[in-house]
């Protein structure tokens, strides 16, 4: 990874001195983040340090290049300073197409963290309370953006394939192994990743159109699933065990919109995941979904903003009801990879102080098919310009087999500063 | 009999005159017209320095880049402070229907919609709202000339604009002391829904080439006693812009 870096600014080096209106600035951020779980007494579950360096650099009018750089030291999650280079691109302009080549962050749809459509980009949920901007793995991969009547067809090739980071087995946030357990399954069989071969390459395509206050956009993408499926095998006398896990490939056809209606700002989002368990055959592989988002935000009385979005995902039926009933409690390979079905979500916040740079939030997500809830409410201070302070907690509760209720030992505050330069 | 006939002849000239003259005299619309008609550059480049300033004299400064298309196209993006650089605002206007809006938040990688429920809101802490950013339409209002005032020996037009029904607005009336020279909106009281004071904004001019442009703008919060003063450099007009210029793609990459 350090090699491809130095590369990359030595690419940009040879430029500099090929073009002599090279610009260059450099801009990051150094936060800080403890967290502590409420419900064990001092136990402290993050203490980490995120230094996120940007290096940009302009060409000339039609070259320019980017990278961003995360060293991160997190003793509770890794043993080791991490390096993290989330992007290193540089952008082609000219005036009909805009091509960008490099490791990038591609981000899709319309909807506010619950995104099925943003599935280019796997995620490393190692910290899922980390923001998902920081979340995103950058892909290495070729983006061009045509622009054509009044449209953008934008088109992605991927020869780099990459996939979520899960939390460690066993620890605090182990969601996985607790979705898993609600399947039945115990332990996990070791993953057999797909070759680096470019038959396993990823490319997707986009049209966006914006209609009279409509923003419109339709997608298909063919990729590696993001989360891995299980593989069964069955012993004697007829027990499925699992054998090993691997990645399928899956399609995508999509759509989202987004809009300001009535004074209200309206968007969605539907994507069809097309499995290779079509016929339905496979119980620990998910028959093709559907994953949708609805949402809309408002500006109530005395300023208060309102966020709320509804997420639906529902399995398409091929007559298996003993199927049926296993899917429905399974990860879905790609798309939002989260164990639950049906969720709500809820954002109040409000702007206050000077600059209106202080806010007061409270999120809400709440799982209707099982009665479970998460909340997280926050406070942030910015005493001075680029310089944040922010305090909250992360609350569980629900039903006893919810998601969220076996995290409910799990209840954190949490303390984070930001200085940016 | 001669005399009678010359004072009739005199008066009637002087009912004429007088006629003519009343003819002439601007109206409120017409006013509101040629402060929408005044000349203006096709396009405009600037930097921005807008400080912010809180009833204890506490300052925060935010420095944007601006470009814009007559008063129906603008791009605008933060150059200072370090976390908000890169955010970036694009506004389109129509005749017939209400602005588009859209921001560009580099942390999301994403540009996000901006409804209008949002036009009310404050413009990144300052004292502008999305509202006061964008292009107030004429056809939104009605017009009355109020008075005509001489300050700073100026001579103005005081003209209140107010909405017609209907029309989605954070100002119950608007009240602007228009220079005679150049119909410019020299001060402007921004009225809240209760009919009180809310706003004022003030602004300096200067002559350009052939245009009249701002130099500096300070908009008053009365009530919140905080004011924003705005302060433009690096002006540059009619150069020529690419259509490509104004769209959401285009606003991923300023800087």
């Amino acid at each position: 990874m350090k090699k491809y870096y130095i590369v990359l600014i030595l690419i940009i080096l040879f430029f500099a001195n090929v073009f002599a209106d090279t610009t260059y600035e450099l801009r990051g951020s150094l936060r800080e983040w403890v967290k502590v779980i409420v419900n064990t007494p001092g136990k402290v579950s993050l203490i980490e340090s995120r230094l996120k360096l940007e290096l940009l650099s302009t060409l000339s009018q039609e070259i320019a290049f980017k990278s961003r750089v995360y060293t991160v030291y997190s003793p509770k999650i890794y043993n080791e300073i991490k390096f993290n280079l989330q992007e290193a691109y540089i952008d082609y302009y000219t005036e009909i197409m805009d091509i960008r080549i490099g490791r990038q962050i591609i981000s899709w749809g319309k909807a506010d963290e619950l995104n099925p459509t943003d599935i280019l980009n796997p995620e490393d949920i190692s910290n899922i309370f980390e923001e998902k901007s920081i979340r995103k793995i950058g892909v290495f991969g070729i983006k061009l953006d045509l622009k054509l009547f009044d449209s953008v067809i934008t088109g992605i090739y991927i020869p780099d394939i990459q996939f979520h980071k899960l939390p460690e087995a066993h620890s605090t946030w182990d969601f996985f192994s607790i979705g898993l357990k609600k399947m039945g399954l115990i332990t996990l069989p070791s993953i057999l990743y797909p070759e680096n071969s470019l038959d396993n390459s990823e490319w997707a395509i986009k049209i966006s159109k914006t209609i009279e206050n409509f923003d419109f956009t339709l997608s298909f993408a063919d990729v590696i699933d993001n989360l891995f499926s299980i593989k069964m095998k069955i012993i004697p006398p007829g027990i499925p065990t699992p054998d090993y896990l691997y990645y399928n490939r899956t399609q995508m056809i999509a759509a989202d919109f987004a809009a300001s209606l009535f004074e209200f700002g309206v968007w969605a989002e539907v994507a069809y995941f097309i499995t290779k368990d079509k016929d339905g055959t496979d119980p620990f592989m998910k028959n093709p979904y559907f994953q949708y988002v609805i949402g809309m935000d408002y500006t109530l009385p005395f300023d208060i903003k309102i966020n709320i979005q509804y997420f639906r995902e529902d399995v398409t039926c091929v007559n298996d009801d003993k199927e049926k009933e296993l899917e429905k409690k399974s990860f879905s390979p790609t798309g939002l990879s989260i164990p639950v079905k049906q969720v709500g979500s809820l954002r109040l916040g409000k702007n206050f102080g000077e600059a209106n740079a202080n806010s007061l939030e409270i999120f809400c997500i709440y799982d209707i098919e099982e009665k479970g809830v998460m909340m997280g409410p926050r406070i942030l201070i910015s005493p001075t310009d680029a310089f944040k302070v922010e305090t909250g907690a992360f609350v569980f509760d629900g039903q006893e087999n919810s998601i969220f209720n076996m995290f409910n030992l799990n209840d954190e505050v949490y303390v984070k500063a930001t200085y940016s330069f | 009999m001669r005399k009678i006939l010359t004072a009739l002849c005199v008066m009637l000239l002087t009912l004429i005159f007088i006629s003519a003259e009343k003819k002439q005299e601007l109206t409120g619309e017409e006013l509101a017209q040629k402060i929408d008609t005044r000349e203006q550059p096709k396009t405009m480049k600037a930097t921005m320095t807008m400080v912010l300033i809180d009833k204890k004299g506490n300052k925060r400064e935010r420095k944007v880049s601006s470009i814009r298309e007559g008063d129906e196209k603008m791009l605008m993006w933060f150059l200072a402070p370090a976390d908000e650089k890169g955010v970036s605002f694009l506004r389109k206007s129509y005749e017939d229907r209400d602005d588009d809006m859209w921001l560009y938040l580099p942390a999301f990688g994403k540009v996000r919609r901006i409804a209008s429920h949002a036009k009310k809101g404050n413009f990144m802490g300052t004292d502008f709202t999305y509202e006061d950013m964008g292009d107030r339409k004429i056809k939104n209002y009605t017009y009355k000339i109020l008075k005509e005032e001489k300050i700073d020996n100026k001579d103005y037009w005081v003209l209140e604009w107010t909405p017609k029904e209907n029309v989605d607005t954070d100002y119950s009336k608007i009240i602007s002391w228009v220079w005679k020279e150049n119909y410019s909106p020299i001060i402007e009281e921004f009225y809240d829904k209760t009919g009180e004071k809310k706003k004022i904004k003030k602004m300096d001019v200067e002559k350009k080439d052939k245009y009249w442009l701002p130099v500096k703008m300070v908009m008053e919060d009365i009530k919140a006693n905080h004011k924003t003063e705005m302060y433009f450099e690096d002006i540059k007009v009619d150069e020529k812009l690419e259509d490509s210029v104004f769209t959401t793609s285009y606003m991923q990459r300023v800087r």
